[in-house]
């Protein structure tokens, strides 16, 4: 198979590069490591569906990708649930991953969609003062645009093309 | 205890001070110019911000990454409607 691009995962960087890559009709492939996730518990009120559309758990279902339910930290199982997510030798698909380095010891995450399974729509734009301090060339335009790409593509992120 | 980790591949003037370009572009150690960047090779990710941000990092993110992939790409079309975007995000 022949592609235009490669987007190595598909977080808030990789799912942004690929989107604008499909957007000018690029043949792209997005390699994540990670499962899909779905919460056990419908969260919040579904998005309507349109006319050839189904909901992501049918759509993952119907087109055989490698989904898992996310562990349930508020309730009496919540703990085994978290334990049973440990991505280790024996279980290489888990969700979260423990690191030891000489200096530090990371939990990281592997997901689809990487960073937005777990941001909470949390989206606020740092102060000029610290973006000036570290360096990072961002102002109004660019913060505008990240939040219209947000709002673009909530809708078309949740809501898949029925099957066949 | 660090909830956010960023850098790793940061934004720097040239190669003696980062990674990559603030558009994402890696730097070439094999340059002439030590601000040469290598062909097709960007970073757009978390791993780009330069430092710590003092709010969470969802917005700046994926800003930089709009950033970097429209100065590569060039102007985008329309936005994506609700159907067009479906058909292209799940060939």
């Amino acid at each position: 198979m022949d592609f235009d691009a490669v987007v190595i995962g598909s977080g808030f960087g990789g799912s942004v590069a690929a989107s604008q890559l499909a957007a000018r009709k690029k043949k792209v492939l997005i390699l994540e490591r990670g499962t899909w996730w779905i919460s056990p518990e419908t969260l919040g009120k579904p998005p309507p569906l349109g006319p050839g559309q189904q909901r992501m758990p049918d759509w993952l279902a119907a087109n055989k990708q490698p989904v898992q339910y996310w562990p349930r930290p508020d309730n009496k199982d919540g703990l085994l649930d978290v334990f049973a997510s440990l991505r280790t030798g024996r279980h290489s698909d888990g969700l979260y991953k423990f690191s030891n380095f000489d200096d530090a010891t990371t939990l990281t995450a592997s997901a689809v969609g990487g960073g937005s399974m777990i941001y909470s729509n949390v989206t606020i734009q740092p102060d000029p003062a610290v973006l000036g301090q570290i360096g990072l060339n961002l102002g109004a335009a660019e913060f505008g645009a990240a939040r219209q790409w947000m709002t673009d593509f909530r809708g078309p992120l949740t809501r898949c093309p029925a099957a066949g | 205890m660090i909830t956010h980790p960023l850098g790793g591949c940061t934004i720097g003037p040239d190669r003696t001070r980062g990674a990559i370009d603030e558009y994402g572009r890696v730097f070439d150690p094999g340059g002439a110019h030590p601000a040469d960047t290598h062909q097709g090779l960007f970073v757009v990710d978390g791993s780009a911000i330069p430092g710590a941000l003092a709010v969470n990092p969802t917005l700046t993110i994926t800003a930089q990454a709009l950033k970097a992939i429209g100065h590569a790409l060039g102007p985008s079309a329309a936005a994506p409607t609700v159907a067009a975007a479906g058909s292209t995000s799940h060939p």
